[in-house]
């Protein structure tokens, strides 16, 4: 059985696939079913190669994270078992790969917008690839709620519309009640006084 | 399988405005739509500039806006056509967003892009508005452009389209 290599090419990012298919899946030879390595070369950094596990945890932080800057935001991801993490940097992306043998430092990888993109496209390449059966266990619905969204507008100019609408109201409604109604009732007592002094 | 997508208005407002970004990216952006409309084969829905005008008109910050919602087939077909048009120009949005590009250079190109977009809205928004006009204020502009291309960014590629449908769904809109 002959290992398969597929690779996906951008501009900055070289993302290679090494694996077997699975035979007992019934897959053919051109597929890989299985995924023995992985090796990433991104430009101007050192080459990462690792397991499925690694690949996954790659997808598992920087996909969610694309989300997130799609739409306008950006938050810091870790994936589960915590040895990758991605946080924004001043308008760049601060990747930190974690190794799990000891003594060995966290490696940190500043990417661009640009970069970043190419990255995740490679990431989209493989997801999707007909040649590569595997289900990737990645939550694929993200929908933000209101709550999840940082509000880009500060809390207080938000609430100064609001807050002058209660204050006129409620000063409205105050100058209208200090204004005095003539009590009918004795409106009714002086027109009868009134007619009585006349009749006399 | 998608999900046939109805957008509120928070979508409908942001995507007519990566449509627009587009057009400041390519000068000949109404044309080069129609082009790759026929390409992608949704000719059917945009026959000519008009209905693509008409389905674009749906968003509330148009000058020339219309009342009710478009069909989910709109919509779908302006999402489609809209990843196809960022799949197009991705070699000038990606040289925009990288940092190895001479920065004087750079900054010029996005001084050229704010114009062309700042320019577009006044022309097709109603600049009565209060949501436009923060839209174009000086001190917003720049920074609107560079959210709506670096969405565009990421709006490409075979994950794109879901990302970009989703985002499209989202309660607010951050500007």
């Amino acid at each position: 059985m002959l290992k398969q290599t597929i690779s996906y090419n951008q501009a900055s990012a070289k993302l290679q696939v090494e694996g077997l298919p699975d035979n007992s899946s019934g897959h053919t030879e051109q597929t890989i079913g299985i995924i023995s390595s992985f090796k990433l070369q991104l430009l101007g950094a050192p080459d990462l190669e690792g397991k499925k596990e690694h690949l996954v945890s790659l997808m598992s932080v920087l996909l969610p994270y694309a989300r997130h800057l799609i739409s306008g935001t950006s938050s810091s991801f870790i994936s589960p078992s915590s040895p990758i993490s991605i946080n924004p940097l001043n308008g760049r992306h601060q990747l930190i790969l974690r190794s799990s043998k000891p003594d060995i430092k966290p490696l940190e990888l500043i990417l661009d917008h640009a970069e970043l993109s190419d990255l995740i496209r490679c990431l989209d390449d493989l997801r999707t690839d007909p040649r590569v059966k595997i289900q990737w266990e990645l939550s694929n619905n993200i929908r933000f709620r209101r709550i999840d969204i940082p509000l880009v507008r500060p809390v207080s100019k938000n609430l100064i519309a609001p807050l002058i609408a209660a204050l006129t109201l409620s000063l409205s409604t105050f100058l209208l009640l200090m204004i005095q109604i003539p009590n009918p009732e004795e409106s009714t007592d002086i027109r009868s006084q009134d007619r009585s002094l006349l009749n006399k | 399988m998608t999900k046939p997508t109805t957008l509120k208005r928070k979508g409908l407002q942001k995507l007519d405005l990566l449509l627009l970004v587009i057009e400041s990216l390519d000068i000949n952006g109404s044309e080069s739509m129609l082009v790759v409309s026929r390409q992608i084969g949704i000719q059917g829905t945009f026959p000519h500039r008009v209905a693509l005008w008409h389905s674009r008109c749906y968003n509330p910050l148009r000058r020339s806006t219309r009342r009710g919602k478009p069909s989910q087939a709109d919509t779908e077909a302006l999402i489609k056509l809209l990843c196809a048009m960022v799949e197009r120009l991705y070699p000038i949005i990606r040289q925009l967003l990288s940092s190895k590009e001479p920065p004087q250079i750079n900054k010029s190109r996005w001084n050229i892009l704010n114009c062309r977009l700042k320019e577009l809205i006044q022309d097709r928004m109603n600049t009565n508005l209060v949501i436009v006009q923060r839209l174009i204020d000086p001190q917003n502009i720049e920074e609107l452009t560079k959210k709506l291309v670096v969405s565009l960014a990421f709006s490409t590629g075979k994950g794109g389209e879901k990302r970009l449908r989703e985002s499209l769904n989202d309660p607010i809109f951050i500007f």
